[in-house]
């Protein structure tokens, strides 16, 4: 399941359509930093309104991608966390 | 002639079997034969360097120049017994061919090929005679092992000479620190970074904020293929030691890679500030001075 990822001036949207597996996971992550780079965005917004269970792994890509964004110079911004998931937010750090 | 003053003081030393006045007699009479057949044998010699496909890189005409000029100091170094002259042309020698590509064994490969082509002379000419042959043989031993010695230690002097003085050019040119505006300064990293350059690099960079008085430094690394946590590290170090000598530090153009590494090692960068690319690093280190770029049209009042 490929997400798309949609660039809104200095701004890139990645919005998650559905469930994703690690391996969307991992290519959402290379895909993103690659094009912050080429974009020179400034921020990142990841809506993860779809995504009803957050395993670990998950929690794990999404930081990995705001702090891979914040090296290549971009903040980044989730929206969307279901009320169920963020204690899995605090137990993974 | 200088040499042939020389020839009768130089005395070849290190031979048990005969007196030093034998041993200089015999290499006397060596070095006469050697004049003598000097077109043959070098012309065997240039042959038997084709032959064996040494010196590729050289056409025919120029082997059998420089095999002429060899053979002559050869013959030179035998009789008088000195090797300077032969040492100074092994050094020039080998300053005109490295460039060419030249390698050791061929430079080796020849030298010995020489010794053969003249031992196998002297076994021609005393094969009759035994006697003679053992002690000539015993004097010209010696003697050609140094020739051989001193031109190949000559070659590989003149390969370290040259890689330690590329390797001083490449240390120097590695880390350029540029002022760009007043209290700005670049520091464009390419290629690998290992710790000694890190260090040198700390260094560099520490000293130029201190000369120019710098308040914003800009370290872009997108020539860096990779990193490991060792360099993030001193990277770190560097950015907190500039801190502390009133520099702010931006990085820029960290690549996807080396992004991806250094959240998966998990270095500590929180205290850094990074930019995607060089551009934005100095319209960020631009902002932090307060100067504004601004296109000219706008700066000149509208007539």
């Amino acid at each position: 399941m490929d997400v798309p990822i949609l660039k809104q001036g200095h701004y890139l949207i990645a919005s998650i359509q559905s469930a994703l597996s690690d391996a969307d996971l991992s290519q959402l992550r290379e895909k993103l930093i690659e094009r912050v780079g080429r974009f020179r965005a400034r921020g990142v917004i990841v809506d993860v309104t779809a995504l009803d269970v957050m395993d670990s792994f998950a929690v794990r890509t999404l930081r990995d991608i705001a702090h891979m964004a914040r090296l290549r110079g971009a903040e980044t911004v989730i929206v969307g966390i279901q009320p169920r998931s963020p204690s899995r937010w605090c137990s993974s750090g | 002639m200088a040499t042939r003053s020389k020839e009768r003081e130089s005395p070849a030393t290190g031979i048990p079997v005969h007196t030093p006045q034998d041993t200089a007699e015999l290499l006397r009479e060596l070095v006469a034969h050697l004049r003598q057949n000097r077109t043959e044998l070098r012309e065997e010699w240039a042959r038997r360097i084709t032959r064996a496909q040494l010196l590729t890189a050289m056409t025919e005409e120029e082997i059998f120049a420089e095999a002429t000029s060899v053979y002559d100091n050869y013959v030179e170094a035998l009789e008088t017994g000195t090797f300077e002259a032969l040492q100074a042309y092994a050094r020039n020698l080998s300053e005109r061919i490295i460039p060419r590509g030249v390698e050791t064994h061929e430079v080796l490969g020849i030298v010995l090929l020489l010794r053969d082509v003249l031992a196998r002379s002297l076994f021609g000419k005393y094969h009759e005679d035994f006697d003679k042959l053992n002690p000539i043989l015993d004097a010209y031993e010696p003697a050609a092992n140094r020739v051989a010695n001193t031109v190949a230690v000559g070659f590989v002097q003149e390969r370290e000479r040259i890689i330690r003085q590329q390797q001083e050019a490449i240390r120097e040119l590695s880390t350029p620190v540029l002022q760009v505006r007043e209290r700005l300064l670049i520091l464009p990293i390419i290629g690998v970074i290992d710790p000694q350059r890190a260090r040198q690099l700390t260094e560099q960079l520490l000293q130029a904020i201190r000369t120019n008085r710098a308040k914003v430094v800009v370290i872009d690394i997108t020539g860096v293929a990779a990193m490991d946590s060792n360099v993030a590290n001193h990277l770190v170090q560097t950015v907190e030691a500039s801190r502390l000598l009133g520099a702010t530090v931006i990085v820029t153009g960290l690549s996807p890679e080396i992004a991806q590494t250094l959240v998966t090692i998990g270095v500590d960068l929180s205290e850094m500030a990074t930019v995607g690319d060089l551009q934005g690093g100095i319209e960020e280190a631009e902002r932090l001075l307060g100067y504004k770029v601004l296109p000219l049209e706008e700066l000149t009042p509208k007539a």
